[in-house]
């Protein structure tokens, strides 16, 4: 990553959006009932996420489209921008990848998978 | 949720604790012997008789026999629901997150389980595991008060993750070099 030459794209915003798919062996139930995403699912090397703000004309719920067993989570650009900056958020949307495709960079320690699935807000809650 | 897949364990129906040792080379064992590494470097003149038990789950499409060896106790108390939960979520193919995640894979299972018969005590709270993207496994338990995850990948050490809700620190590091940490925290759960 040190080598990466990617910058975080100040474009997006820090009230952006970011969404994730989340399969139904990733869940973990609360205490309280509920559902969240298991922490890894926020730790890829280069986590994979639809922009709130590229998806013009579309739903986020179309991010599910071709994985409807999925759940749609979303966390900030902000949230994660708050984590330091060594997690870069970058466009990748040159054809043939989804207009709306970014990534989120960098190695993550595991306070970073956790913190994102503290804060994270369902878009498509786990039926 | 994927079909419930039940652990059967051969004509055994309880589990039970060895002598309880932390050891610092568990990562070295043989994918298929479970359980029983303090056996084999814990064996005083008065260690009671070893007889293996076979466990069997369900990992991914193949069922996958798994050998215990116990002096005497059984199984230990928490094996069915990890087991099962392994079983459920197990990931199955490249690509199962729905990006490009690896197959989860038995070895990291294995080696999940033998961290957990070292450190859990017959009256913590089974964990619910799940699958890391990179082939790994993860055990975590969820409180009111604390969110704790024992993280095995398929790469580089086992690691701990621990949040404290009212305080909200969090404590990780490598599990081999934290084990009264990773003690406490359990005896907290």
């Amino acid at each position: 990553m040190a080598d990466d030459p990617r910058k975080d794209d100040p474009t997006i915003l820090d009230s952006d959006r970011l969404f994730r798919r989340v399969k139904p062996n990733q869940l973990v139930r609360l205490p309280d009932g509920s559902f969240r995403p298991s922490s890894d699912v926020f730790k890829n090397l280069e986590m994979s996420v639809n922009i709130e703000s590229l998806m013009v004309g579309r739903s986020p719920e179309d991010t599910l489209k071709g994985y409807e067993d999925c759940s749609l989570t979303s966390v900030t650009a902000g949230a994660v921008r708050q984590r330091g900056p060594q997690f870069p958020i970058v466009k990748d949307n040159a054809p043939p990848n989804d207009p709306a495709h970014g990534l989120v960079l960098g190695k993550k320690p595991d306070s970073f998978g956790s913190a994102m699935a503290r804060v994270h807000q369902w878009v498509v809650a786990p039926k | 949720m994927p079909e419930l897949a039940e652990a059967t364990y051969n004509n055994t129906p309880v589990f039970a604790l060895q002598q309880q040792r932390f050891l610092a080379n568990l990562g070295t064992m043989p994918a298929t012997d479970v359980f029983s590494r303090s056996q084999r470097t814990f064996t005083p003149a008065y260690a009671p008789k070893v007889r293996p038990i076979e466990v069997t789950f369900q990992a991914g499409n193949h069922l996958v026999t798994l050998q215990y060896r116990d002096s005497g106790e059984g199984l230990p108390p928490w094996t069915r629901k990890v087991l099962t939960s392994l079983s459920e979520r197990w990931g199955v193919g490249r690509g199962w997150d729905s990006y490009d995640a690896k197959p989860t894979e038995l070895r990291a299972a294995v080696s999940l389980l033998n961290y957990l018969s070292s450190i859990l005590n017959p009256l913590t709270a089974p964990p619910l595991i799940t699958p890391l993207t990179d082939g790994g496994v993860q055990a975590e338990w969820h409180t009111d008060s604390i969110d704790f995850e024992i993280i095995v990948p398929t790469e580089g050490p086992v690691r701990f993750y621990c949040y404290n809700h009212a305080t909200q620190q969090e404590e990780e590091g490598l599990l081999n070099s934290a084990v009264s940490q990773v003690t406490r925290i359990i005896g907290s759960l």
